[in-house]
């Protein structure tokens, strides 16, 4: 016997088996089931037959007595893209990943066997990884199976500037990113940087851009089109501290001492020399502090940021 | 109702938060124990007291010994001018295996992770820095895995070492002995390329 039923705004199923029925028709039932409810749930679902064991993998809540023939497991599971940000150990064997996923945004989950050899080489920040999440309920750290997609940590491993950026990126993802909202706008962005990171040269000025889209997406985008005080849009070289507005030269010259430098390429989108990297990181550094940080109680960035932004104030990168 | 003394649970409990142990292999290991009182559990229970007793870390350099100073550090006949830089004192006994180096160490007790909150401070950096201004020191080897965390560390070290007149240099990273290029991902692949060497 197969009832559907609904409960308190959330889809739940509760489903009897017939001990006689055999396989086939468990599953076409079950399958019935689904296509008649499938209205309340957002995604889709998929019935696999396991060596004789019937898998229903549906997003949900659902309520499921094991039948007697037919073991069911009923969880919640998507499959997705993501981008590594972090890896903390959990017990002997298992890891506790975030990623940075296309759909889904940050989003956490356990790999068992997370330390082993086989794995550990592409559970590196960085790697571009494929995911299967699973749990039983949707609130659940659930359980992720990750393959590689792209590996980028060998190649930076040698390079200071390079791995100082990555660190800097994923500390800044992991650290202001809402978990589980997706970030449309802000993942082909993280992707083309950390693809830049393992093989361009001109990765600062794509990471300089890459920090602003991620004010941006966090929903504190700076306005550099034009003057906030003339409307004009030439010769803008400073930015409110206060506003993240650009300043013309003429309109900002007796404030000069308090305004913060805007660098060329970040409007015109040119390559950019050190220095201005430097100013660029200074500049979205200020508002990441001001406004990113001071939203979640947070009153600096991560010191990985900080490691970066020394590079470039320093020395040649 | 567990049937067995008080004693002995505390025992099994204790053991099974040893890596590598649960409470059903703790249980069967003080079984066996039980079972082998003169030829096992009497020597580890002298050998437990005595290390608890004894052992402590390294005021040098921060490896588990017996003492003060550690083997190592006391050894007359280890180059004092080659510092090798370890993440923890099992990667210490993973060199000491290997038989190949002969100068002393430095454990720094972990890598840099801002998830942890683990910073220069509290990985001995400021202390390796120390012991690399000795006039003696020539060399450090730092030997930290190669993860973004461990080279991430070195990068650290190496910039906070930039002061002191010694050398810094790092293991190789590529192809391990034994490995099959079929098997290997293509970081450690493009790595083990950069690294190439004439033949």
């Amino acid at each position: 016997m197969i009832k559907a039923a609904t409960s308190t705004g959330l889809s739940s199923i509760a489903y009897v088996a017939r001990p006689r029925r055999g396989l086939r028709a468990e599953r076409k039932a079950v399958g019935a089931l689904l296509e008649a409810v499938q209205d309340e749930f957002t995604e889709t679902y998929e019935i696999q037959s396991v060596a004789g064991t019937l898998h229903i993998a549906i997003s949900g809540r659902f309520r499921l007595p094991f039948p007697i023939i037919c073991a069911i497991s009923l969880y919640m599971r998507w499959q997705d893209e993501g981008v590594l940000l972090s890896v903390r150990k959990h017990g002997e064997t298992a890891v506790i990943i975030e990623v940075f996923t296309e759909t889904r945004g940050r989003h956490l989950g356990l790999v068992r066997g997370g330390v082993s050899r086989k794995k550990t080489p592409f559970l590196q920040p960085g790697a571009q990884l494929a995911l299967a999440w699973s749990a039983r309920l949707e609130n659940h750290l659930g359980v992720f199976e990750a393959e590689p997609i792209r590996t980028r940590a060998g190649r930076l491993l040698d390079d200071r500037a390079g791995l100082a950026a990555l660190n800097a990126a994923c500390a800044l993802l992991a650290s202001l990113l809402p978990e589980r909202e997706p970030q449309p706008d802000l993942y082909a962005p993280t992707i083309a940087l950390f693809d830049a990171l393992a093989d361009s040269p001109d990765w600062p000025t794509i990471y300089a851009h890459w920090e602003l889209a991620l004010l941006e997406a966090l929903g504190y985008g700076l306005d550099l089109s034009n003057c906030a005080v003339t409307g004009q849009t030439q010769e803008l070289i400073w930015v409110s501290p206060k506003t993240g507005r650009a300043v013309s030269r003429a309109a900002g010259e007796p404030y000069a001492d308090r305004l913060l430098p805007l660098p060329d390429f970040l409007r015109f989108g040119d390559l950019a020399a050190r220095e201005e990297i430097a100013d660029a990181l200074k500049l979205s550094g200020h508002f990441l502090r001001k406004w990113a940080y001071a939203g979640v109680g947070v009153d600096a960035a991560p010191p990985a940021r900080g490691r970066l932004t020394a590079l470039f104030e320093t020395e040649t990168v | 109702m567990s049937q067995t003394a008080p004693e002995i649970e505390e025992l099994i409990r204790l053991l099974g938060k040893l890596p590598g142990l649960g409470p059903r292999s703790a249980r069967r290991a003080v079984l066996h124990l039980a079972r082998r009182r003169e030829q096992l559990l009497q020597p580890l229970a002298t050998a437990l007291a005595e290390v608890a007793e004894k052992a402590r870390p390294c005021a040098i350099c921060g490896n588990v010994d017996i003492g003060e100073i550690c083997n190592v550090c006391a050894d007359p006949d280890r180059d004092p001018s080659t510092l090798c830089v370890v993440e923890e004192v099992g990667d210490l006994w993973a060199m000491e295996r290997a038989g190949a180096f002969r100068g002393r160490y430095h454990v720094l007790g972990g890598v840099l992770s801002a998830l942890d909150g683990v910073g220069p401070e509290e990985l001995r950096i400021p202390f390796l820095v120390e012991r690399a201004r000795a006039p003696e020191v020539t060399e450090v080897v730092l030997a930290l895995n190669a993860t973004v965390d461990g080279q991430t560390t070195a990068h650290v070290i190496a910039e906070a070492l930039s002061g002191a007149d010694v050398r810094v240099t790092s293991l190789a990273k590529g192809v391990p002995v034994g490995g099959e290029l079929d098997y290997l991902d293509d970081g450690t692949i493009s790595a083990a390329l950069g690294a190439r060497r004439e033949i």
